[in-house]
């Protein structure tokens, strides 16, 4: 695919391999996303309702008489809401006895413990058992018997997840689980400021080596960036066609004369900025050219911005503790920012 | 104070040293001396890291963040209402210590590194040695005696390699060439850090001299601290001898005086906003400080005798400006009544002038020696005859001989015998050979010397026409221009003759024709050599020598003269010749006898024969000529008018 991004992560990996996250991991990482609660719903869905049809000998020795599944279904409903209430109740409770209680902890806490993943999980299940006890009188009893038996493994999961979820929070009780997951997340934030910083500078260095001739506004010729507009609204670069470009540059005879403008990934642009320029006698000789050179640059609404949000946190807390001379949490706080110059110095291009 | 250059786009700790700053402040605000032993921890840490990662932009930024510590907790020196100063005790003296520290790990890696290593540690110890002039600075600044010694002792420590250097040793093998070129590279990086260490030390001295000259120390005060400095100059034994005051100046002459120990930023005023002030210079200060130590010890200190092109390559130019800046801050100081209230009224110079005189004479011989005994490049001398020749032939006004061009009149004189004008010079350009050298860079102007020198040769051939007309025709005097030229024009027409040119100054077309709008005067052009017609004649402007001033001429041109020219063999255009050459020792001996005070004397010092030879022989000779002869054809055919009003 044409795709600099994907080439500049690629080559990023290959010289920093800690910079990327694994796919398991980023999947976890994206499932944990409140965001993404529906992908939660629809497997616990499907698998309540269709996991049926799939034969797992080994889970085939429980079995229930066709006239006591109707009242199991309204029993299991019954049980899970109310182990759910409970459970809340519960997760309330823990929350409340945070070791630090502010909305940095909350917002890891809520990141870091499963707390979503989980708590979707058992709401879908509960949508579920409400669905077959409403439908019951309308599925055939060996199919209500069946979903019935998924129901039931998928519960206990339900519970085994529940305990795990409340292991994770009460570990939230203590301060130096709280800044373990700081660090971690500070990392995660100050891997992802890296992986900005190096698409910007490796594509840059990449899009140079295609060999266009520098734009600057200090130039004494005037050079215009011919029949050209960001599209109104964008005010990123977010992709560019490299192997479409690269191709364009090597048809080119007269390269000096077509000039790039800083053409990088991530590059913020206004409507009137152009990409490529051209000294005003050559527009209509190269004007197909432009064209296509400036169909490459790919442009975006969302700008990427780099993210201090844990930064900020631990400059916040280094204060509060200096206030109260608490020297352990400072030389604590104060460890976590040194791994970001650990990083920056390791960091390759 | 310092600057925070960090790359907004290339680091991720962007922004973080403004965090730790602030940190810091209100770590000293809070008193909170364990809290400030944290952060000094974690300076430590990037400090370090930084080192062994050779990342001299965390390096740089932290190290002096360390300044910061006393300047900070200086401020709260005072305000804290319980007298308790401790967490100023202790960020003080950690300020200092913390960079002296910082050289523990720098020695270390340098001794085991190899050439290009060394150069990158240097580059580290430069920037801590800056922290280190910075924080001398501040003290000085405050007056605090106490940390100011505090500081120039862990300064004392901090290089301990370079005490193990020996710089007389190193210049003795230098001198008589016992150095492979590896040894050598070696050596010279080790004086790099030798030299920080040096400058760092005699920066703030001379930075205290220039206080008290500006009345912001009086004499006590400054010689209550000069008393630590002189005692780390005479124990550590430094000397600043006078091959590194040049190597030092050549470094400042350069964007390093920008930054180099952060001496720019230095003052003493606090400046109020928006308004315009001037900076004061290294150059101001330092080489003032120089100056004054060299009074006191009646030299400038010059054990051994040293080029310091062998150390480092240097601009020629700035062996001559050094001296005269040196000179200049010896009459600036013989001026100063604070000086000479120091010296007590006994500003004795006369031995650091003889030594400059004797310096700058000796430097004046090898440099004359070095020039006579290099060849000529041969594209910088046709550079200068090409350059010379356009302009002689591209004039961008009116040159005669485009004129005789235009009409055809001229010929080349094949007939031998006659005797034709030779236009031109022997130039005898005194120190002129350096231009023609390949060390010699555009800055010297030797374009600009070949172009003036061409547009001469051409007024000259110009002013020899106007004044063969002179000589051989009766002006007639007129009243006004405007019946002069009628008048002219009439009686030429009325012998027969058809007007074809008419000579006049800008001023007399200006205000007898252009403000006037005289009827007879059209701007349209029959020629790019003219200007306009004048009753159908074309009209010629020329304004230099003001030999038009008053004058006009009416001529048909084509019967009344003519012009001759000798062709030359490979002259340009068979006609300028142009030869640059070399002093003969005939023509150098002839110029010795005729002014032999002259030449035997520089800068007072009386030079030998020998010496004196070879100084006239970093002339020139530029012999440029053409060889032309206006005629007069018919004298009838052209009038000169004189307006008398």
């Amino acid at each position: 695919m044409d795709n600099l991004r994907k080439k500049v992560d690629k080559k990023l990996k290959e010289q920093n391999k800690d910079l990327f996250e694994s796919k398991l991991v980023m999947f976890w990482n994206f499932a944990k996303n409140n965001n993404n609660w529906w992908i939660i719903s629809v497997i616990v869905l499907l698998m309540f309702f269709c996991l049926q049809f799939i034969n797992i000998p080994f889970l085939n020795f429980i079995s229930f008489k066709e006239d006591t599944v109707k009242s199991l279904i309204e029993n299991r409903t019954t049980n899970i809401v109310t182990l759910i209430s409970v459970t809340f109740a519960v997760i309330g409770f823990l929350i409340a006895n945070l070791a630090i209680k502010d909305s940095y902890t909350y917002n890891i806490l809520f990141k870091k413990s499963s707390f979503f993943p989980v708590v979707f999980f058992a709401l879908s299940l509960i949508v579920a058992f409400i669905l077959l006890s409403t439908l019951k009188d309308s599925f055939l009893p060996i199919y209500n018997a069946r979903t019935l038996i998924v129901g039931s493994f998928l519960l206990i999961c339900v519970i085994f997840c529940v305990g795990y979820l409340f292991t994770q929070l009460v570990k939230f009780t203590n301060h130096k689980h709280i800044l373990k997951l700081t660090k971690t997340e500070f990392l995660k934030e100050a891997k992802e400021n890296l992986k900005i910083i190096g698409r910007k500078q490796l594509s840059e260095k990449i899009v140079n080596e295609l060999g266009f001739s520098k734009f600057s506004n200090f130039r004494y010729s005037p050079y215009v960036k011919a029949d050209f507009q960001v599209p109104k609204g964008h005010n990123i670069i977010s992709d560019i066609k490299i192997n479409k470009l690269a191709e364009l540059s090597s048809s080119i005879h007269s390269k000096e004369e077509i000039l790039i403008n800083n053409v990088r990934l991530y590059k913020e642009v206004n409507t009137d900025d152009g990409f490529f320029y051209v000294a005003p006698q050559n527009i209509i000789k190269h004007k197909k050219l432009l064209k296509k050179l400036n169909s490459c640059i790919v442009t975006s609404d969302k700008p990427i911005k780099f993210n201090f949000e844990s930064k900020n946190y631990i400059i916040q807390k280094l204060n509060e503790n200096i206030k109260i001379n608490n020297e352990k949490n400072v030389e604590a706080y104060f460890d976590i920012l040194f791994e970001a110059f650990k990083l920056q110095q390791d960091f390759k291009i | 104070m310092f600057l925070n250059q960090n790359n907004t786009d290339s680091d991720i700790t962007n922004g973080l040293r403004t965090d730790v700053l602030k940190i810091i402040d209100t770590a000293i605000r809070n008193n909170s001396i364990e809290s400030f032993y944290s952060i000094d921890g974690f300076i430590v840490k990037i400090l370090n890291l930084s080192i062994s990662n050779k990342n001299l932009l965390h390096f740089r930024d932290y190290i002096e963040v360390c300044v910061f510590y006393y300047t900070l907790s200086y401020n709260y020196k005072y305000s804290n209402s319980d007298g308790n100063n401790k967490i100023f005790d202790v960020c003080s003296d950690r300020s200092a210590q913390r960079i002296r520290e910082s050289f523990l790990l720098m020695n270390f890696t340098y001794e085991k590194s190899n050439l290009i290593d060394k150069k990158i540690i240097n580059e580290f110890k430069l920037r801590a040695f800056t922290a280190f002039s910075q924080l001398l600075y501040e003290q000085v600044k405050r007056k605090d005696l106490k940390q100011f010694t505090s500081t120039l002792n862990q300064l004392e420590q901090a290089e301990t390699f370079g005490f193990q250097f020996d710089k007389y040793d190193f210049l003795m093998k230098l001198y008589r060439d016992q150095y492979t070129e590896d040894e050598l590279s070696h050596y010279k990086i080790n004086l790099q850090s030798v030299h920080y260490f040096q400058h760092t030390i005699l920066g703030v001295k001379y930075w205290l001299y220039y206080l008290f000259e500006n009345n912001q120390f009086s004499i006590d005060e400054m010689r209550d601290f000069l008393i630590p400095i002189n005692q780390v100059l005479q124990y550590n034994h430094i000397t600043h001898d006078y091959w590194e005051i040049e190597l030092l100046f050549n470094f400042l002459n350069s964007r390093a005086l920008d930054w180099y120990l952060n001496w720019q930023s230095w003052d003493y005023i606090e400046h109020a906003d928006g308004k315009p002030y001037t900076m004061q210079s290294p150059f101001d200060w330092f080489f003032k400080g120089i100056v004054i130590d060299a009074i006191q010890n009646q030299s400038f200190s010059n054990n051994v005798s040293v080029d310091c092109n062998q150390i480092e390559k240097q601009n020629p130019n700035n062996k001559s400006l050094l001296i005269h800046t040196l000179r200049e801050k010896i009459k600036s100081i013989q001026l100063s009544e604070k000086w000479t209230e120091f010296f007590s009224n006994n500003i004795n110079t006369l031995a650091i002038e003889k030594q400059l005189n004797q310096l700058s004479a000796s430097f004046e011989i090898e440099n004359a020696k070095s020039i006579v005994s290099t060849d000529l490049i041969p594209a910088k001398v046709f550079k200068f005859k090409e350059d010379f020749y356009n302009a002689w032939n591209n004039r961008k006004s009116l040159s005669i001989r485009k004129l005789f061009e235009y009409f055809n009149k001229k010929t080349p004189c094949e007939d031998r015998s006659k005797e034709l004008f030779i236009v031109g010079t022997k130039l005898f350009f005194e120190r002129g050979k350096r231009l023609f050298l390949s060390s010699a860079d555009d800055v010297l102007g030797v374009d600009s010397i070949a172009k003036d020198r061409g547009s001469d040769l051409s007024l000259a051939e110009d002013r020899l026409f106007f004044e063969t007309l002179f000589k051989n025709k009766q002006e007639k005097i007129f009243d006004n221009l405007l019946v002069g030229l009628d008048t002219c024009i009439e009686n030429l027409r009325t012998a027969g003759k058809e007007p074809d040119a008419i000579f006049l100054n800008h001023w007399d077309i200006y205000v007898n024709f252009e403000r006037e709008n005289n009827i007879k005067w059209s701007r349209e052009k029959k020629t790019e050599l003219s200007v306009g017609t004048y009753d159908n004649i074309t009209v010629f402007e020329y304004t230099y020598h003001n030999i038009l001033q008053h004058r006009f001429i009416v001529a048909d041109f084509t019967k009344a003269f003519k012009m001759l020219y000798r062709e030359i063999p490979e002259a340009f255009d068979s006609v300028l010749k142009i030869d640059i050459k070399e002093i003969s020792d005939e023509m150098a001996k002839d110029k010795l006898q005729k002014e032999p005070d002259k030449w035997r004397n520089i800068d007072g010092q009386q030079l030998s024969d020998e010496d004196a030879l070879i100084y006239i022989k970093t002339s020139i000779l530029i012999d440029y000529e053409v060889i032309d002869l206006f005629e007069i054809d018919n004298i009838d055919a052209f009038e000169i008018g004189l307006i008398e009003k």
